[in-house]
Parts: C-alpha cells; sequence; structure tokens
C-alpha cells in the first residue's frame, strides 16, 4: 500500500494566542513495501508527524492519502508502535496482543490462536501467560510489535520504539524490526534520533530539521537488505561503506557547529 | 477542579502482603513505607508494632479501671463492656439484639454506597470527559464536598421525612462526592497513548470506553469507595440521631441517654470493627481485579 504526504503543515496554537509551525512543505511519496527512517534532532517535529500519518492529529494543511483514500482518523491499515510500551496491564501478555482481535468480535479461541503466533513471530512464544510487570522493557516492545502485527496493517508506523531500551537490546530488536519487515514486507515508517539505526534499518533515510521542520534530505539506502539477504546482521556496521555513509551523515547535522 | 484524592495508604499495616514481595518479580517496586526504609523495619515488623499498640491501649484502659482511679460510669473497664458486648449480642438494648442494630445500619450504608455509586460514578465519567459535564457537575460536588453531613440533614428531613428515605440519602450525600472526585482524576489520568493505540485498532468510542477508559480508571474508583466508605460511617450515627427504633447509632445514642457508658464503648467497637471488615473487603477486592495498579 503506497502512503502519499501532500503539503503538509502542522502548527500548535500557543496558550498565549497565534501558532507555531512545528512542520511545513512536507512531501513524502512512499512506494509499498519500503522501510523508511525518519531522522532528526529532538523537537524537531518526527511524532508530529507520525501522529498525523496515524490520523491521532489532524494537520494545520495539506493531506495524508493512504493508497487511494484520505487520512480522517486512525485505522487498523495503519499499525502503531511507541516508545512507551502502553501496553494495557490490566490483561497478561497474550490479551494485550489479541486487543486489536477482540474490538472486531474475533472469538476467544482464534484471538487466543493468532495471538500465540504473533507471539511466536516476536520471539516470546512461552511468555504468553505473563502479566506485563513480569516482563522487561524489550520483551513489552516485543509484545507491542505483536499487537500492532496482529491487526494485519498494511503500514507499521514506529516512534522511536527501541529508543528506551538498552545498547544490547536495543541491536537485538533492531535485527528482530527488520526480520519481520522482510518477511512481511510491510511498509515502515520508523522515527529515530539514532544515526546508526537509521542507517542500518532503513531502505530510504529521510531527515527532519529546520524550524519549522521540513526534509532536508531524502535517499535510498541498502545496508539493512544487505544485511537480512547476506545474513550478516549487525555487522554490516563495521564495513567501511557503512562507515563512510554514518561520517556524511554525521556532517550533515554537526559539521557547522565545527568550524 | 484538580482536588488530589487523599489515598491514606499506610494507614493500615495489612496492605503489605506478610509473606512479602512474590519471588521472579524482577520489577516489583518496594511496597514498603519510606518511613519503614529509613528505620528499618520491614513489613512484618509494622505489623507486630501495631498489635504491640493496640495490646498496649488495651492494658492501659485495664490499668486505669483495676486502679479504680476512674469511675466505671465514666469508663467501665474492659471485662465489663466485653460482658455487656455479650449481652448485647443475646438480649439486645432498646428494643433489638446486636444483630437486629448491625443489620439496619448495614442495610442503609450499603443502600447508600449503592445509590452513591449508581450516581457518582457516571457523575465522574461525565466531569472527566467533557466541558459540559465538568461545567454542569463541579459546582454541585463543589458545594456539597464540604458542607457535614449534619448541617443538610434538617433540611432532608424536611424534605423526605424522617423515614428510611431521609437517612439513606444523608449518607449518600456524604459519599458522593469521594467517589465522584476520584472517578473524575482517574478518568483525567487514562494514558493517552494507551487510548491512541486502541484507537488505531480500530476502537469505537464505546469500546474506548469499555475497554481502556473504565479498566484504567477502576483502580481510583476503588480508592474513592473505601474513602466513601469512612464517610458514610461517621454520616451513619448523625442520620440515626432522629427517628430511628433501630440501628448501632441509636444504640449507642440510646445508651448515652442511660448513662449505660459500657453500651457506648460496646457499640464504637463494633462500628470500628465493621468499618475495618469494610476496609479489608474493598482491599482484597482491589487486590483480586486491579492488582496491576500497584505494580506499575
Ligand atoms: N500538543 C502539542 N502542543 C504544542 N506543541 C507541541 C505539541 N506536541 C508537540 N509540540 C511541539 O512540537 C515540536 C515537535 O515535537 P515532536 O514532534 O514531539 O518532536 P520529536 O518527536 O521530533 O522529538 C516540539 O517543539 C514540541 O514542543
Ligand atoms: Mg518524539
Amino acid at each position: 500500500m503506497k502512503l502519499n504526504v501532500f503539503r503538509l503543515a502542522i502548527g500548535f496554537a500557543q496558550p498565549r494566542g497565534g501558532e507555531t509551525a512545528v512542520l511545513e512543505d512536507i512531501n513524502l511519496r512512499i512506494p509499498a513495501g519500503e522501510f523508511v527512517v525518519i531522522l532528526g534532532a529532538s523537537g524537531c517535529g518526527k511524532s508530529t508527524l507520525l501522529n498525523v500519518i496515524a490520523g491521532f492529529l489532524k494537520p494545520s494543511s495539506g493531506e495524508v492519502w493512504v493508497d487511494d483514500r484520505p487520512v480522517s482518523g486512525p485505522g487498523p491499515d495503519r499499525g502503531v508502535v511507541l516508545q512507551t510500551d502502553a501496553l494495557y496491564p490490566w490483561l497478561d501478555a497474550r490479551e494485550n496482543v489479541g486487543f486489536g482481535l477482540k474490538l472486531r468480535g474475533i472469538s476467544r479461541q482464534e484471538r487466543r490462536e493468532r495471538a500465540d503466533e504473533a507471539l511466536r513471530l516476536v520471539g516470546l512464544e512461552d511468555k504468553g501467560d505473563h502479566a506485563i510487570w513480569q516482563l522487561s522493557g524489550g520483551q513489552r516492545q516485543r509484545v507491542s510489535l505483536a499487537r500492532a502485527l496482529i491487526a494485519d496493517p498494511d503500514i507499521l508506523l514506529m516512534d522511536e520504539p527501541l529508543g528506551a531500551l538498552d545498547a544490547l537490546t536495543r541491536e537485538q530488536m533492531q535485527d528482530l524490526v527488520l526480520e519481520v519487515w522482510a518477511r512481511t514486507g510491510k511498509t515502515v515508517l520508523f522515527v529515530t534520533h539514532g544515526l546508526d539505526e537509521a542507517l542500518y534499518l532503513g531502505s530510504r533515510l529521510i531527515v527532519l530539521g529546520g524550524q519549522p521542520g521540513r526534509v532536508l534530505l531524502d535517499k535510498p539506502l541498502s545496508f539493512g537488505r544487505r544485511a537480512v539477504e547476506e545474513r550478516i546482521g549487525g555487522r554490516i556496521k563495521s564495513t567501511p561503506a557503512f562507515a563512510a555513509a554514518r561520517e556524511e551523515l554525521h556532517d550533515l547535522f554537526f559539521a557547522g557547529a565545527e568550524r | 477542579m484538580t482536588v488530589a484524592v487523599p489515598v491514606p495508604d499506610a494507614a493500615l499495616p495489612f496492605i503489605v502482603p506478610a509473606e512479602g514481595i512474590p519471588a521472579g518479580v524482577d520489577d516489583a517496586r518496594p511496597h514498603r513505607t519510606e518511613a519503614a526504609a529509613i528505620t528499618g523495619a520491614g513489613p512484618s515488623a509494622q505489623l507486630w508494632i501495631s498489635l504491640a499498640t493496640i495490646a498496649g491501649f488495651l492494658v492501659l484502659w485495664w490499668a486505669v479501671t483495676a486502679s479504680g482511679a476512674v469511675a466505671p460510669l465514666f469508663l467501665p473497664s474492659p471485662e465489663i463492656v466485653v460482658a455487656r458486648l455479650g449481652r448485647l449480642a443475646t438480649e439486645g438494648f432498646v428494643d433489638g439484639t446486636l444483630a437486629q442494630h448491625l443489620g439496619a445500619s448495614l442495610l442503609r450504608v450499603f443502600a447508600a454506597l449503592g445509590a452513591a455509586l449508581v450516581l457518582g460514578i457516571p457523575a465522574g465519567f461525565a466531569i472527566g470527559s467533557s466541558p459540559i459535564g465538568r461545567g454542569v457537575l463541579d459546582p454541585v460536588i463543589e458545594f456539597l464536598r464540604p458542607i457535614p453531613p449534619l448541617a443538610y440533614l434538617p433540611l432532608i428531613i424536611i424534605w423526605a421525612g424522617i423515614g428510611e428515605a431521609a437517612k439513606v440519602l444523608v449518607i449518600a450525600l456524604a459519599m458522593l462526592p469521594p467517589i465522584v472526585i476520584a472517578t473524575a482524576a482517574g478518568m483525567e489520568g487514562v494514558d493517552r497513548n494507551r487510548l491512541n493505540i486502541a484507537r488505531a485498532l480500530g476502537a469505537s468510542r464505546v469500546q474506548l470506553f469499555r475497554h481502556v477508559v473504565f479498566p484504567s480508571t477502576l483502580p481510583s474508583i476503588l480508592t474513592g469507595t473505601r474513602i466513601a466508605l469512612g464517610a458514610g460511617w461517621s454520616t451513619l450515627v448523625a442520620s440515626e440521631l432522629v427517628a430511628a427504633t433501630r440501628g448501632v447509632g441509636f444504640m449507642i445514642q440510646s445508651a448515652a441517654n442511660f448513662l449505660a457508658t459500657d453500651v457506648v464503648i460496646a457499640g464504637i467497637l463494633v462500628i470500628a470493627a465493621v468499618a475495618f471488615a469494610f476496609e479489608c473487603g474493598v482491599r482484597v477486592i482491589e487486590r483480586l481485579f486491579v492488582g496491576w495498579s500497584r505494580r506499575g
């Protein structure tokens, strides 16, 4: 499913009147199956953009289209994973994963089967009966990912989903996300502020920046796909090509400050 | 209105499970109070200290009465009160056994609790969910909240007569504000992200309420209910001042007229014990249904 964003602008009303523009003139054409990484400094409007695409926020102007329909609100065609897991602590892990199916009135038995299947996909097949507070941060994020996947959305919107994890868990989860993408062929929009994470995961990199925020850079990437195809995973981060790309990206952010 | 609902958490020692934090819980929050952490007293130590304090009071009571320093008219000895409790249960006092008096009081408190929950929870949700609800109901609750029930009791008697309805109404009015305020506060605290995730999964407004808002708010509602029960018991005695023929509060007041101090003290102990049992009951319900809220 393709995702199109036309001349999008978003501003927030200020308490004392007036409006601050957060994003301006954002145009994106994202074909199905792409892994788009959105990179930018904190506060540049990454979450705002994702919230508009998810349908949680109305833009000030411009439009978001999924295939041939304009987005007017949230919908099950766009799955969402956030930085804070936002799981439902009164449900166990399996019920959390099956939550979207419950909303559709699917029977308990089928919910259970499909939730277990989704838990297997994220490597938590033995944790279905666990309460949320019994899971580690990484496990919780896997549950959130499974919860988003079970509704079988065409587009996966992820807002710094690995931001709160420790470095090792984060690397593991990067591989999991890549694997899920490669296996399901879903369109992914992945927000991050990590340079390595952005370069490693994306099949396309979009850098946001400026006041108000605009698209500063939009270019294809191939590290993630190669890492999956060649089965080398995170080791691709040690290749000269990766280092060169990292340097280039680093300069884009910090060159001005160093001179 | 952003009134903080007081949560009298450290009030009772049995909040903390004597067996401690279940094993295998990697990120369970510490259940000890800060004071306990400073003094190094663990949960079971806390329980023993509380029991010792109670025992100390009993011994003091017994010593004061046994020494003859205080006339039994003012403070009867523990033995007399216990003996009186036995006779209250069998022979009764002012036309009713203890069970009958207690039954009448319990019925009033329960009827009032039911009414307060049925009215208060929807009112709290209305305040928490819409500016209109807030605009209409907030002044009503804020007006009601600080007025002691005794002050509006005469008015209610003029309106509703001296029957059961007036008594239940007074108790319910005292119970209403804590339930409404706790429900509204709980609803305001519902996590935005949890709502958004449910919306992204296709939840309708009704489903959002049923599957996200209501379960999120339940711990708060139960806290409000606990506070409301406290308010209910204190109002009960006042409501039984007027034209009651049964009730623990009525029994205490009649006893005071006859200077039957042992009955007064026995009645107070019964109310304390029943209120304590209620508190335990609500805590058990909390543990069963919203145990997750204590785990974070
Ligand atoms: N609800 C809101 N009201 C007003 N300002 C907001 C709101 N949400 C975000 N902002 C502002 O918009 C800017 C971008 O925020 P956000 O999209 O969260 O940034 P990022 O996710 O890139 O860190 C920030 O300056 C933030 O203060
Ligand atoms: Mg953000």
